[in-house]
This record gives structure tokens, sequence and C-alpha cells, in this order.
């Protein structure tokens, strides 16, 4: 690791000021997790480091009535997996945070984090896009608030500016008669990087059997987390039956786009696309049936 | 003879002292004035080293020396001398420790390191061993005639050929033309790394004025380290000394210089100031050693009823960069190709070749887990062309005591039949297949194993008791892990007729502690046990003589359980302690022995003139028996069960058997199905845990450990020994599971996911 000066702001005002001071040299650390590990690589050589774990303000979840849920950036991914509140009324994402790292790794890690290292692999990153979710977006200018499905740009890359900070997640109230669900491909068991991670979620119809929203999300077999928009419009409005999600299954994995690399080839990747897009379809399904 | 302790379940005598983190291991080494090395590795493959400029490096503060090939030129090797603690003039495979810098500091150390500017001269390299040997191949080694080597290992000058191992019995023609069918297949096994949770490490001091070089560290045969380290630094024995820390595992892996290197070369220029040097996760996979991988080629005849009548073996190891004890695997180790199976007719050529990777060293097993895996394939793929039951096939052929082995060897203890007939009986072998119900097809798949001991090798002991009635036993055995302490300290106590809490044995010293070969070759039970054994009867008998005179009775009439003096009439008696109060208690004093074991000269040894030391004093038999279920829709093979049945002689003690036969089963499974590594350009991709993937708790099946015990007669109390042939049978065993349940016979390892999945697409219909 090489040497760097680090800040340790106390409120976000403070935060955004030294961002805009330092800009392209500095980088913001919440949990470490990500951070830590590539700056001692040498993957990223920060000359300033502003560690904001200390603005306890942001650090919270609620619910609004009309808007749903807000979850503070600093919120760690273990509070989102045993929080009853969420598993009561948002049950997708503490299933999605069971899933991600160790708890050791959980007990540090913040969903803010995760998103704005936009690794293909960030776990939480496809459910919240499959719920619509926004980023509040924050610099001394202002605040902009940009659906996740448009925030990410690449491995890596997102839509925040040097002087930005992601303060804050909302997530729209999911309709009735909707499930989620997230599955991780791994080479082993346990604490594992996601080789292949598809989140669904489906809303069935009140009043006949049709399907009446479908979002499948890839993450990791695309350079930034994805909608299968082709897979979802065969099943939209649709009865569904085993045939049509195997054949939604075979779409998804024709949009999603891996790479060969040391973790998986493409070709096998692409086959596991398939298998847990039709896994998690068929979980999706039975679990909106049987809430009917 | 009734004993206290072998035979019983004890707890781990070390257990408390690392449960607690008391247990002392290399990197917690702390000394006073002690700096901190770094090490900058070859980018490079394969280059020449045209200038190396560290003034960038001096200036970083905190820096206390920067070292280099050029004011370090020397080379170690424990078989052939071929490899400099700092390259001289080339590098040979990328992650060579090219400079090393000693500072104050961790970060000074690392920073001084990346301010080295080297330039090299890239020059064509070669990864595969089956390239590396043809003619026209870049050579590796060109002073490879003029290396100091063990006489026993016969070298290709102007080649990359750095051991050629010959061997023949009767007429393998002969054997093929009186078979009914002869089978031809080729198999590869892959390096692995040994991932011990401790990584390579050691603290090295030399003070100039004694010209005394002390190293810590938890290499696994200390007095072999010494011996090698004074021979190359000219110095003699006594001014080299090794004290050994715990260990945090070694596999094989702690089986040569690795971190030490670094460490000696550093230690020579910081007047007399101590330095550490602890190997990354990223030095531990890509530069300390892995296992040899090994291209394997079997033909073998037999008859319709499954006899075998010759076999006739070609094998290519991989000796990577440099030769650790590859020329010795490649030599002994490949011997067992043959299996544990009678066959009259026999050939072996085995080549050792370098290549330009991380060197290749000594992996649990020594060969047998190489050559194991591919003997049970194709014993396997026998049994199915003849439509034998691949039990039977096996039970067919089996050595048997009286048996002659390949080398004239009479087999003695051969507990190989039982270990069979355990493991298939606990997989349900022979029992029909459930249902498949969707994706998921089952599986059952059996193989098994000889391992020898490299013989004859020698272990002295030395046993104090002390003027309370304590006693310490020195001994050069480090407590690798493996339970070592446990067993020894079990078989003291017996012998001497004390508790086993009155038994400490301080980790090894070589400047106190006596002569041992080392913690290897599957040998520290049978050959430390027997030397403590002796010197343990030894004290025993002083002890009763000194309690004679003091009860004024005759010694034969007395005996010593549990620290308790008794008369055979139970009129007198005394604890040891009172004894040795009444004794040495005014001015001091000890009764102490010493024990010598060789195993040479045994009866039980003598073979072929010429050709003995292919015997071995003790052979070990295995049987795993593993059901598998693979997902035809993902590749996934999920190992359900694995039944480990071993022939380990006598367990001295069975938690520890259990332990290593698990221990193994987890290696094994986690090596066949997982373990791999990823190259470009000869550069280790997949250099972290992350990405090197080893089974978790969640990827193992129900283990079954089966202990066999054969009783062998020069054992100490029948032991023999289970530390590494635990490993070798559990790839086959899987892989002939795997064919059981989809028809896929997998003649290369690892059997990944993604190669299953292939091969079931790619199955005829």
């Amino acid at each position: 690791m090489g040497p760097f000066e680090y800040f340790e702001p106390e409120t976000v005002e403070e935060a955004l000021s030294l961002l805009r001071k330092y800009s392209d040299t500095a980088k913001v650390c919440a949990g470490g997790t990500d951070l830590v590990v590539r700056m001692r690589k040498h993957l990223v050589n920060p000359q300033f480091v502003i560690g904001i774990a200390g603005i306890r303000e942001l650090d919270y979840f609620r619910f609004e009535d009309d808007e749903g849920l807000r979850v503070g950036c600093l919120t760690n991914i273990r509070t989102i997996e045993r929080s009853p509140q969420l598993q009561e009324r948002y049950t997708m994402l503490p299933q999605v945070a069971r899933q991600f790292g160790s708890i050791a790794i959980r007990n540090v890690a913040t969903i803010g984090g995760n998103l704005c290292n936009a690794l293909p692999s960030a776990d939480m990153a496809p459910m919240l896009i499959a719920l619509s979710a926004k980023a509040k977006l924050v610099s001394i200018d202002g605040e902009r608030i940009v659906p996740l499905e448009d925030f990410f740009t690449g491995p890596g890359k997102t839509v925040l500016r040097a002087d930005e900070l992601l303060v804050e997640v909302r997530v729209p109230t999911p309709p009735p008669h909707t499930s989620g669900v997230y599955q991780k491909y791994t080479t082993r068991g346990g604490e594992e990087l996601a080789v292949v991670g598809v989140a669904t979620l489906v809303t069935w119809g009140s009043k006949d059997e049709r399907c009446t929203d479908v979002r499948i999300v890839l993450g990791t077999v695309v350079p930034a987390p994805m909608r299968a928009k082709e897979a979802e419009a065969i099943l939209k409005g649709k009865r569904i039956d085993d045939e049509l999600i195997e054949k939604a299954a075979q779409i998804a994995a024709d949009e999603s786009r891996p790479r060969d690399s040391i973790r998986g080839s493409a070709d096998y990747r692409r086959e596991m696309v398939r298998i847990i897009t039709r896994d998690v379809l068929r979980q999706a399904f039975e679990r909106t049936q049987s809430a009917r | 003879m009734e004993t206290q302790y072998v035979g019983k379940r004890v707890p781990r005598v070390d257990a408390l002292d690392k449960v607690t983190g008391q247990a002392m291991y290399s990197v917690d080494v702390e000394l006073p004035g002690m700096l901190y090395g770094a090490t900058l590795r070859s980018p490079l493959a394969h280059a020449k080293i045209v200038e190396i400029d560290t003034s960038a490096a001096l200036t970083v503060p905190g820096v206390r020396a920067v070292v280099t090939g050029k004011e370090f030129p020397f080379t170690f090797g424990h078989m052939i001398k071929d490899q400099p603690f700092l390259s001289i003039h080339k590098v040979r495979y990328v992650g060579e420790p090219v400079a090393a810098v000693a500072a104050e500091t961790e970060a000074a150390a690392q920073e001084a390191v990346e301010k080295i500017r080297v330039e090299y001269e890239e020059l064509p390299a070669v990864f595969d061993p089956r390239k590396a040997a043809l003619d026209g191949a870049p050579i590796i080694h060109e002073d490879l005639g003029k290396y100091d080597h063990g006489n026993v290992y016969e070298l290709v000058p102007g080649t990359n050929i750095s051991t050629v191992m010959k061997y023949s019995r009767g007429d393998v023609e002969v054997g093929f033309s009186e078979a009914d069918e002869v089978f031809e297949d080729e198999f590869y096994i892959h390096p692995v790394a040994h991932t011990p949770m401790e990584t390579h490490a050691a603290v090295v001091q030399y003070t100039p004025s004694g010209k005394m070089l002390t190293v810590w560290s938890s290499a696994d045969a200390p007095c072999q380290r010494a011996k090698d380290l004074a021979k190359v630094l000219s110095l003699s024995f006594n001014q080299v000394r090794f004290i050994s820390t715990y260990s945090g595992g070694g596999f094989g892996g702690k089986g040569a210089i690795v971190a030490e290197g670094i460490g000696v070369a550093l230690a020579h220029f910081t007047k007399g100031r101590p330095v550490k040097v602890i190997y990354s996760r990223q030095e531990e996979l890509t530069a300390s050693q892995v296992r040899l991988e090994a291209y394997l080629k079997l033909k073998t005849g037999v008859k319709k009823d499954g006899t075998l009548t010759a076999r006739e073996a070609e094998i290519i190891w991989d000796n990577g960069a440099y030769s650790s004890k590859g020329p010795e695997v490649a030599r002994r180790g490949t011997l067992t190709i043959f299996g544990p199976y009678r066959t009259p007719h026999l050939t072996l050529l085995s080549r050792l070749v370098y290549t330009n990777k991380q060197p290749s060293g000594a992996y649990r097993g020594f060969g047998t887990t190489q050559v194991t895996w591919a003997c049970e394939a194709q014993i396997d793929i026998i049994a199915g062309k003849l439509g034998i039951d691949p039990v039977e096939v096996r039970l067919r052929n089996f050595y048997a005591d009286g048996d002659p082995y390949i080398n004239e060897q009479i087999m003695h203890t051969a507990g190989l039949r039982e270990t069979l007939e355990k493991a298939s009986q606990e997989i349900g072998w022979g029992q029909k297949k459930p249902k498949t119900t969707g994706t998921k097809v089952r599986g059952k798949g059996i193989a098994t194993t000889i391992k020898g001991t490299n013989t004859p090798t020698d272990s002295y002991c030395f046993i104090k008791v002390n003027v309370d009635g304590s006693v310490t036993v020195l001994t050069s055995s480090v407590e690798i892990g493996a339970g070592q302490k446990t067993v020894l300290a079990q078989i003291a106590a017996d012998t001497i007729g004390v508790p086993l809490a009155s038994i400490h044995i301080p980790n090894p010293d070589t400047c106190s502690t006596p002569f041992d070969f080392g913690v290897t070759s599957s040998r520290t039970t049978y050959h430390m046990g027997n030397a403590i054994c002796l010197a343990g009867q030894k004290v025993r008998r002083q002890i009763l003589e000194t309690a004679g005179e003091i009860l004024k009775t005759d010694p034969e009439r007395l005996t010593l359980r549990e620290g308790e003096i008794i008369d055979r009439d139970a009129e007198n008696q005394m604890t040891l302690k009172e004894l040795m109060a009444k004794k040495y208690g005014g001015k001091g004093g000890a009764i102490q022995g010493e024990g010598y074991f060789t195993p040479a000269g045994s009866s039980l040894i003598k073979a072929k003139p010429g050709i003995e030391w292919m015997s071995s004093i003790f052979w070990m038999w295995a049987t795993h028996a593993a059901e598998v279920e693979v997902d035809t829709e993902t590749g996934v093979v999920k190992v359900l069960k694995i039944a480990a049945a071993h022939d380990v002689g006598r367990a001295i003690n069975p938690i520890g058997c259990e332990q290593q036969i698990e221990g193994s089963v987890i290696m094994g499974l986690s090596n066949t199905l997982f373990e791999e590594f990823k190259m470009e350009k000869g550069r280790i991709m997949n250099d972290t845990l992350a990405d090197y993937k080893v089974a978790t708790t969640l990827d193992l099946p129900e283990i079954v450990p089966i202990i066999v015990e054969s009783h062998h007669s020069e054992g100490p109390f029948g032991a023999k020994g289970v530390g590494e042939p635990a490993l070798a049978p559990t790839a086959p065993a899987i892989a002939n599971a795997i064919y059981d349940a989809v028809g896929i016979r997998f003649k290369s390892l690892p059997i990944t996911r993604e190669k299953v999945l292939a091969a079931i697409r790619n199955r005829k219909p």
C-alpha cells in the first residue's frame, strides 16, 4: 500500500468539501472491504482517503409511506440481512444479503460501498435494479436522483462524479403479489464471489393468472448489472408455465455477455445464466402463487 | 503389553497452547534489533539479468541492507545443488527471488524493493515438461553437468532432464504376449499448492564474530536443513543452528529451504541483526513449491480372469525451475506406479524435467499420490472392459504376506485386503443404485494404494528423568501439526511407566536435540517412536535399579507404572518423585538414556542385491470408497460420502489417525475437484485464496475413517504410519465413482465442473 493522507469527516458537508477539494486524487472509504484490498495490491493508489464511517447520520433505514424504503449509504449488509422489518416488507433484500461475502465481511461492508465500487459481481445491485431503486447523489452544489439502472456504466465505473457522494438508496414499495429471488452461482461452498448472479422480481395479476410485471437482472456476466429485457418481454402479461420459463431463461443467457476469465469460461457461464435464471424464475413464481 | 496411553484416544498435548494462542510459530518470533525482509521477484519466466540498480532502494529511510546474487553468489539444493538464494545471472521462473531488502520496518523494506530496477533480456521459456524434454527446447540450466548432486540421481547434461530412473523386472514382452487384453492409457495429474495456514516464514541471525548462523523456522527436517546450509556456506554443522517453532502445516511444503533462504542471504549483511522474512499468501502460492505435475503412460496386460501379466510405465515429471526433492520423487516415489498388485513382468522409465515454473517438491504422498491416480483409474478401466467387479479385480492381484515386492522384498503386514473389505462394505458396494430423479445421477468408486517409507533412515532421541520425576524427551522431530508430540509422548509414557502429563517434549533445536532424518515419509511414529522405546527402556531399567538399591530389593521384583514403583508383592512402594528426591535431592542429578533407531540390517528389508533401496521397512495400505452425485445439467460433482480404510499397523492415538485420514480426504477432494493453477506465460493468475479454490467445509462429504491394525512386528507397539498414503486414493476413487455415475472416464485432473459438463454434452447418445 502506498502512502496516503487520511481524513475522517464527521458530517456530510465536511466530506463533500473534502471531495470537492481533492476530487480524483481522493477515494471514499466506508467499510473498506473492497478499497483496502485494492490499495494493498496497488490497483488504486489514492493520495487522500476520506473515511466516512464516522458520519453516523448516514447509517439508517426507514420507511416513507408514499415513497417506500430509504437506506442510508453506511447501512451494513448484516443489518439488512437481520432486520425483521425488512424481512417483513422487503423479503428479497435480506435474501440477497445472506449470500453476500461472509458474516465478518457483511458486518463492515456497506450498501453504498458495494454499489459505488461497481464490480460486475456486486451482489446488492441486481435486486435493487429489479426493485427500480434510485440513488441519491449529493455534492456541494446540490443533489440528484439517479435510477440504479442508469447508475452503472462499466466494470468499476458509475455516473458518480469525483466530487459526489452516494448518500441514500430509495426503494419503491413493491406492488402486491410480488416476490423476488436472487441467486448466485459460485464454484465452491461458503464465502465466494459470484460467477453468475441473477435477480428476478415477479408481480402476479390480482384477478387472473397472468404475470403483470417481471424483472430479470443479470450480474457478473455483464460489464455492469443489466436487465435482460428480451427475456422479461416474453413473460410479461403471459400465463406462466415451465416451457415459457425455460424459453425466457435461454433468452436471458443469450442476452448475457460473459467473458472468459480465470473464474470460468464464457460458454460455461452463459449456460449457468440459463440454469440460474430458470431456477430463480421458478422460485419467484412459486412464491407469488403460494402467497396469493 | 497393557498400556495406559498407547492405543487410547488421548487429546493433543499441544492443543491448549494452540487454542489459547500461546504456541509460537515462525511468524511470532521477535528478537531484539530484528529487521524485516522483503523480496523482489522476477516478472519473467526465463531471462538474463543484464543489470540491477539498487541505488534508489538504498536511499529509503530505515533500509539496512540490499542484497542481490552478485553480493551473495551461493546456491543450494538438497538433492541437486541448482538453486540460487538470489538469482545469479538469470531468472528461471516468475516469482524467483532476484533481490532482497532488510529494513527497520516491513513498509520500508517493501518500499525499497519497489525501487530496485532490473534490466532483463528475455529468453524463450518452456512450461510443458514433455516439450522441455525434447531436443531443441530452451535449456534452463546450462551448467547442469557441473552441479553437485546425489550420486543416485542420473542427470543428462545439455538437456533439461535432471533425473532418469529406469527399472525392469522379468520381461514385459513375454508378459504382454501372455495377456488376453492389453490396455494403454495416458493420464495427467496437475500441480497443486500445499496451502498451509502458516505461510513460509523464518527469522535468521548471522553473527560474524562467532560465525554462527541461527534460523528459526517451522521446517519439517531441521537437521537436514542445517546440514545443507552448513555445506553450501562452508560452515561446520555446529555453526548452523535450526530452532524449530510450531508449524502451521507442512504437507511436504516445509521440506525445503524457502523463506529461510532469503533470510540467510540478508542476515549476512546486517551486522549481526536478525532478519524476519514472512511469505505473503501470494508468495506462498506462486514462489514456494508445488506438487510435481506428471504425465503418466501406463500399459497393462491382463488375463481374462483379471490377473495382471505385465505393466509398462513411462512418466514425465515436472521439476519446475529448481529441484527441491523432485529427484527423489522421480526415483523412489515413482515405483508404486505398479500399485499394490503382484505383477511378474514390469518396466519403468521415469524422467524429471526442468520447466520455467515454480519449483516442485515434496507433497503429501511423495509421488504416490500422482502414480496412484494413474494406476487405480486404469484398474477400473480394466475391470469395466473385462466385466469383472472392480473390487474383485483388485482382490485377485493384491499383495499378501509372503509375496515378493518388485525388488523381491518379502511383503509383510499386508492389511490391504481388510481395508478393501471394510471400505467397500461401508460405502454399500454392490447395492442397487437409487433411481435417478431429475438431473442428478449417483455412482460409487473405489481405489487402493500402497506407500512405503524411505528406508533406511535414522532417528535418535535422548530422555532425561529430572530430579523431580518429570521427564524431558529431546528429539529433532518437529510437531508439524499432525500430532507428533502427542504420539511420541504416549510412547514415552507407556515405555517408561510414567504419567503422560509428566512428559515434556520441547521443540527441536539442532544445537541440543539429537539427529533425526525429519518429519517426512510418514516415518516419525515408527522411527522416532522406536528410538523413544529404546531410550525409555534404558531409563526405566535405571530407575528400577536405583529403586532396588534404595528399597534394598531385587530390581527384578519391581515395576514402574504411572510414576509408581511397586514391588511384586506390593510390600514396598514409592513414587518416582520420591525416588528421585532421595537419590538426587541433595546435589541434583538425573537419570538419562539415549535411543538410536535405524531399520538398517532388519531382515524385513532384505531384497535383491543392488536394489535393496526399493524396500520399505513398513508398507502402508489403504482403500477409499466414494459415492458421488453428478448434476448432468451443471457438471457439479457432489461427493456424498468417502469411506477411507487405512492399515496403520497399530493406532497409537486413534484420534490422531482419524484426523490424518479425514484431513487427507478433504485435501484429496479439494485438489481433485477444485484446486488448479491458472497460468499465462508462466505467471500464476489466481494468486489469492479467493481465486485458488480450496474446498470449504460446505463442500465436504460424510467422511468415515476406518482404522485397520495389522501389527508390525518391529514397529513401536506395532505401529506403522498414516500421514501420506491417506491422500493418494481419494482422486481415483472420486473419478471411478463419476464413471460409475455418468459413464465418463476422466484421465486428467482436476475434474472441474466445466470439464464434466463438456464431457456430458459430448457423450455419444
